[in-house]
């Protein structure tokens, strides 16, 4: 990521402020000695000092490991052969699978520092789709099965690791966080609340998934939340290396998105939350060639180029209203984007084209007043903008369930699905009508 | 069956007087229920004694916004007159911290919990730090100028200093926490 002059300018005024805050506080938070305290007393007095920033940094801060992690049963029922070759689901309803495991690393560094990092442990690539071969035959299926030699060599599943955030946070005051980092995009309201134990359905809205806005960035985040009586009003702004199959370390086209979000939230009738947010940044993947002179001197050179490049704006509102058990959750999100002429994404005999892609969704649930049960419904509808999703141009999904939380950290979820798909080619077997069931058991930990 | 047998002792007189013994039997019996209700109940469900918000004497603050003090123990950063606060809790059991939990936040004992879990899978802050007595608790809070608590108004020390609630005292009608 290449800074520029504001950026630098932006970085030293807020390393002097750190360094002004932490001197300030070794110097005013040396706790008299007017009071003895017992044993007990000081250990707890201790802890409070690592947690919570009081005194000055004497121990290595405390690490908490928390997480979630959720198994899901389900599939779709009779789904026709053109949509069960493009998805792993096919008519297996009886498909059990780990959905997420989720580990969180979190730390008070003291002086307002804190560390959270949050990693995601997949059973991926197994079950992922492979394409056909040239002679037209595969084994449809991913999976990543080795030999473990220190055991004999007996075979086992080995697995990936994402990192879903991690970043360092500096708390100046509650209208002024800076977070750096690995960042979940701060836009509507799932793509932050993604732990399945605090969403009310099995899965996120297609909506949501497809990343009309990325999911997440590595970048520089400030925010903040000012409060006058039960109105709150929040923000964020932040700027990335943008998308890209390796923005989590490289700008490639030095050009930096930036997006933000305001918000505003009042208590005064039930818990209302209005926002919106918008983002804005270039796409780009890039290829190296050998300069084919300069395999006659000898001496290879490569010239790097762009093979995919495109600018996107992008915006969101959302809402969410919790009054009297009634719990309502609403985004819109739309997608413009517009491609270089030399670097346009292929597809099967094309390129693709520019595109405006939006979808919107709407959730109401209901906790009843006993045994914790929430039945619920979600309508969505997606415009692809294109029709490169395998003939599809969009997608409407209706889910009705109900969500059980049965203990605090234990919740069972089961919802029917169905969708209906639409084509720009008119293909009934593309857009016949797909229907599922899933039961979900998620839990933290 | 405690009606029942009740009747039994009284055979039914027909004409007005007919339920009269049970009806005499029902009173006293729901005076009972009354009176459990009201001493065994209420103090475990909603703290009879107003409860006030201290900080050490050394912290020059008199008066903080209801809405602030639900920021800090909903776990967001609050500062007051330049310096951080920082909340301590009594433990989940205690009748004073359920007390404070419904009337300052507006969470019910039950929900507590399930709260404090989706905070932490959103990855926003961790719940204030819980303290075993309130013996301990105002010791801490006269000790450390940041540190801010609650506890019945009876149970406050020279140590401390009672917090105004948006200008409200606990002797005030429409106080926060009565």
């Amino acid at each position: 990521m290449r800074l520029t002059h504001h950026s630098l300018i932006f970085v030293a005024l807020l390393t002097v402020g750190i360094q002004q805050s932490v001197f300030a506080f070794d110097h005013d938070e040396d706790p008299s000695n007017e009071i003895e305290l017992s044993s007990e007393e000081a250990a707890i007095l201790r802890e409070l000092e690592r947690e919570g920033g009081f005194g000055k940094v004497r121990d290595i801060p405390l690490l908490d490991i928390y997480g979630f992690a959720d198994v899901l049963v389900g599939g779709f029922i009779g789904m026709n052969d053109h949509v069960a070759s493009q998805n792993n689901f096919g008519e297996r309803i009886t498909n059990v699978m780990l959905g997420n495991l989720n580990m969180y690393l979190d730390a008070n560094l003291t002086h307002g520092f804190r560390f959270l990092g949050e990693i995601r442990f997949h059973t991926a690539p197994t079950a992922t789709s492979e394409g056909p071969n040239f002679d037209g035959t595969a084994d449809h299926f991913v999976h990543s099965t080795s030999w473990d030699a220190v055991d004999g060599n007996t075979p086992f599943s080995f697995g990936y690791i994402e990192i879903e955030r991690a970043y360092l946070e500096y708390v100046y005051a509650n209208w002024l966080k800076v977070k750096i980092g690995i960042l979940l995009t701060p836009y509507g309201v799932w793509n932050v609340d993604h732990g399945s134990p605090v969403i009310i359905p099995t899965r996120r809205p297609f909506v949501v998934a497809s990343e009309l806005i990325p999911e997440r960035q590595t970048g520089l985040e400030v925010s903040g939340l000012l409060s006058a009586g039960t109105l709150r009003i929040g923000y964020h702004a932040y700027t990335s290396n943008g998308r890209g199959s390796v923005s989590t370390a490289l700008d490639l086209d030095d050009n930096l998105a930036v997006g933000g979000r305001l918000y505003i939230d009042t208590t005064a009738l039930g818990r209302l939350r209005v926002g919106g947010s918008f983002y804005s940044g270039t796409t780009a993947e890039e290829r190296v060639n050998v300069v084919p002179e300069s395999l006659q001197t000898g001496s290879p050179e490569l010239s790097s180029y762009f093979s995919i490049r495109n600018h996107e704006l992008a915006f969101g509102a959302d809402l969410v209203w919790k009054i009297a058990g009634f719990h309502l959750q609403a985004e819109l999100l739309s997608r413009q984007v517009v491609y270089d002429n030399d670097a346009r994404a292929p597809t099967l005999g094309g390129s693709t084209p520019d595109y405006h892609a939006w979808g919107a969704y709407g959730l109401l649930a209901y906790e009843l007043p006993f045994w914790h049960l929430r039945p619920f419904f979600l309508a969505e509808h997606n415009d692809f903008g294109r029709a490169d999703f395998g003939g599809l141009s969009g997608m409407t999904i209706f889910f009705i369930g109900l969500n059980i939380r049965v203990l605090p950290v234990v919740v069972f979820k089961a919802q029917y699905l169905h969708v209906k798909l639409s084509s720009n080619t008119g293909s009934s077997s593309v857009t016949d009508p797909q229907n599922g069931f899933e039961m979900q058991c998620s839990w933290a930990f | 069956m405690i009606s029942t047998s009740f009747s039994s002792m009284h055979p039914k007189v027909p004409g007005r007087y007919a339920y009269r013994p049970r009806l005499r039997f029902n009173l006293f019996f729901m005076s009972k229920i009354v009176f459990f209700f009201t001493v065994i109940c209420i103090p475990l469900n909603g703290y009879a004694e107003p409860l006030v918000v201290i900080v050490s004497k050394k912290l020059p603050v008199k008066d903080l916004p209801k809405g602030m003090i639900q920021l800090l123990f909903l776990g967001e950063t609050v500062e007051a007159t330049g310096k951080r606060l920082f909340p301590l809790n009594l433990s989940p059991e205690a009748p004073e911290r359920q007390s404070f939990d419904e009337k300052m936040l507006g969470i019910s004992p039950k929900d507590m919990p399930r709260f404090w879990i989706d905070q932490r899978i959103r990855g926003k802050n961790k719940p204030p730090k819980t303290i075993p007595s309130m013996k301990l608790l105002l010791r801490l809070v006269a000790k450390l100028p940041g540190a801010i608590g609650y506890v019945p108004e009876s149970a406050v020390t020279e140590a401390v200093q009672i917090v105004a609630i948006d200008g409200k005292r606990p002797t005030d009608r429409d106080y926060a926490l009565k």
